[in-house]
């Protein structure tokens, strides 16, 4: 009785062996074919609202409604006329009941903005974190801790207070005081990202470069910046984006002489109805810098963002 | 070329002593090695010598000049490290450029002397590549490189060799001992493998729980070993350890008694240069040491072997004395298979005594005196 049990269950585990590849190498397919379908739903999900931006801001204020014009339609390009060149074109009456044009003013203002509080987040970010990463002193966890925390209220909960100190400094509606708050609500992120990369280079790098002859601040320039680089990169790219995107702060603090790109954008929601045309020509032209920049440092930003993880 | 002296140097982390009152010289030009198990304080010597770490107290002297509170790049030591710290970001060239980059000397020059190192070490070829690019012995070339560039007048290297496969480590063994050879400076050398401090060193400092044991040419420490310590960690396999309860003199011999059959050496009690102590004591004798006889013969102990290992130009025997176990080295003519009954001799020049509580040694030199 046993033997036969044995043997049985001897050829049932050999004919586990033969069945199992086949079965695993179908399985292994479709799993490969209903991950792929997700990630193609998922790109459909993200990138489709942009087709039809794009599409839309091509299109006459009229055709944008037109559901059989949905891709059929004559391509024109006055709406982007509009918002780069400030020439009102065909879109004039309701133009000038907006005032002065723009787009080319509130690219300027939000390239400014961007552009100075991401340098200005990277320098005094690096800086700190650097410090944090290396020279640890009473109580250095608690202050990386309290960099961190000034990220974890809503920021709709510092506007009022903010809008009500930088008007008493008399600072509101001027670049300076955009950057001032970019560069603040970027620092956390920098400080954090940053403090793990100085942190993950090893510090006899750092020793050997004492002993060849360089001071602290040539250490920090020479090594420690050049080994954090893809770091860097992914933290300047972040806050380039936070900054660039960034409405709630910009609505309250600045108004007609500082006037960045998504401000600008919903001056074209008059109160004669919404201009969708320049609309979306707006903010096409507002995703291209960004655009550019994060394809151009892809490579960067990949490993800058696992960096840390494998190792 | 320096001369560098530790006087009374204490390393404490907290609560924990890594170097206890540490005093060693290094003289002029001296390759002198810093031995000892993991943990035993010799990288933060070190490192205190080159300035990485605070010197808790006492004084580190280069050249007579007391460097304590002198920042590590202004002290001209170039240092080789156990990870290579070669920077990832530039190649081979830049990174043996860069102690003459902070030295800010001219271009041509920095190229030339660059190329005068690389000769040395036979890496001209590799001089454009990137270090990720470098096997792990190429990469030491370069640290070593780096390190000698700028003819610092002190080298310390902290196991600089311990990461390479065993042939490889051979080779720069050599080549680090014809460097110092060639270039005469002083170097200070960490490592925990007896094999390349006795190979290396013009003398070694074998240092245990944060203090200094021995300092002494390889061969001192062999022969005259200071303590029980150091006779167990230099040489391999290592010594021979029979404890004892009590020890007498019978005029020139020396009596052991304990647990087992007591043991007498005879003829050495001109070698004592303490009086014997009354408690317990630790008879040391290297496997080398002790020869193989019949059991009927003038012999010291009587065994029994418990295995054979033959070796090639010699014979391994593991042999059971009463309750202990001794390795014996001999010369593989005789005919002893493992259960045989066989006598051993120890030669009375050849055993070393310590006392069994501070485990000094009672022959020879205080271990006390560097």
């Amino acid at each position: 009785m046993t033997t036969r049990n044995l043997t049985l269950g001897a050829n049932v585990r050999n004919l586990a062996v033969e069945v199992a590849p086949a079965v695993i190498a179908v399985a292994r397919r479709l799993g490969t074919v209903a991950l792929y379908l997700a990630v193609l739903i998922y790109l459909i999900f993200c990138l489709a609202p942009l087709l039809f931006m794009v599409l839309a801001s091509l299109k006459s204020d009229v055709e944008i409604f037109d559901p059989k014009a949905l891709f059929s339609f004559t391509p024109t390009l006055v709406n982007y006329q509009e918002v780069l060149t400030g020439s009102t074109g065909a879109a004039q009456a309701a133009a000038s009941y907006m005032g002065a044009s723009t787009g080319p003013r509130a690219l300027l203002a939000s390239a400014v903005v961007t552009i100075i509080s991401t340098a200005l987040a990277i320098i005094f970010g690096s800086a700190a974190a650097y410090g944090l990463a290396r020279y640890p002193f009473r109580g250095s966890r608690d202050l990386a801790f309290f960099i961190l925390s000034t990220r974890m209220a809503p920021p709709i909960a510092f506007v009022l207070p903010m809008f009500l100190v930088f008007k008493a400094l008399n600072l509101l509606d001027t670049y300076f005081v955009l950057i001032i708050v970019y560069t603040g609500m970027n620092m956390s992120f920098v400080v954090w990202l940053l403090r793990g990369f100085f942190q993950e280079i090893p510090i006899e790098l750092e020793q050997s470069a004492l002993l060849d002859g360089y001071g602290r601040l040539d250490v920090f320039r020479k090594i420690a910046l050049p080994l954090a680089k893809p770091g860097i990169i992914a933290a300047a790219i972040f806050s380039a984006i936070f900054a660039w995107n960034e409405f709630l702060f910009a609505a309250i603090l600045t108004a007609d002489h500082v006037r960045t790109l998504p401000v600008a954008i919903t001056g074209f929601s008059t109160s004669m109805g919404i201009r969708w045309g320049a609309f979306m020509a707006t903010a096409a032209v507002g995703i291209i810098p960004i655009f550019i920049l994060t394809v151009l440092l892809q490579r960067h930003l990949v490993r800058g963002l696992t960096f840390g993880a494998v190792k | 070329m320096a001369t560098v002296e530790l006087r009374h140097v204490w390393k404490k982390y907290g609560e924990v002593q890594a170097v206890c009152d540490l005093s060693l010289t290094c003289r002029d030009g001296e390759f002198l090695c810093l031995l000892g198990p993991s943990g035993c304080g010799k990288s933060s010597t070190m490192r205190m010598v080159a300035g990485l770490e605070k010197i808790t107290s006492g004084d580190l002297l280069i050249d007579a000049r007391r460097m304590n509170d002198v920042p590590a790049r202004d002290r001209d030591i170039a240092m080789v490290f156990e990870n290579y710290a070669l920077y990832p970001h530039l190649n081979v060239h830049d990174n043996i450029a860069m102690p003459l980059v902070a030295r800010r000397l001219a271009r041509s020059e920095i190229d030339r002397r660059v190329h005068e190192v690389a000769e040395i070490l036979s890496i001209v070829p590799l001089l454009p590549r990137r270090i990720r690019k470098l096997s792990g012995g190429q990469k030491q070339r370069v640290g070593i490189g780096r390190a000698i560039v700028r003819e610092p007048r002190l080298f310390i290297m902290d196991e600089p060799i311990s990461h390479l496969e065993a042939r490889l480590r051979a080779d720069m063994r050599t080549e680090l001992k014809r460097l110092h050879r060639r270039l005469g400076v002083t170097t200070l050398y960490v490592t925990h493998d007896q094999l390349e401090a006795v190979a290396l060193a013009d003398r070694i400092a074998v240092m245990h729980e944060g203090k200094l044991q021995q300092v002494g040419a390889a061969a001192e420490l062999f022969d005259q070993p200071a303590n029980e310590f150091v006779a167990g960690f230099i040489g391999s396999p290592p010594m021979n350890m029979l404890g004892f309860h009590t020890a007498s003199l019978e005029g020139e011999d020396l009596l052991l008694e304990g647990t087992g059959p007591a043991v007498r050496i005879a003829a050495v009690a001109a070698r004592l240069h303490a009086t014997l102590p009354r408690g317990p004591l630790t008879l040391g004798i290297r496997p080398i040491d002790i020869e193989l006889r019949p059991p009927d013969s003038d012999v010291t102990i009587l065994g029994r072997v418990l295995l054979r290992e033959r070796l090639g130009d010699h014979d391994r025997f593991l042999i059971n004395c009463a309750s202990e176990s001794l390795v014996v080295e001999a010369p593989p003519d005789g005919s002893e298979m493992a259960g045989d009954a066989i006598g051993l001799y120890f030669p009375p020049s050849r055993v070393h005594l310590f006392e069994g509580s501070t485990g000094c040694s009672l022959f020879g030199r205080d271990s006390r005196t560097p």
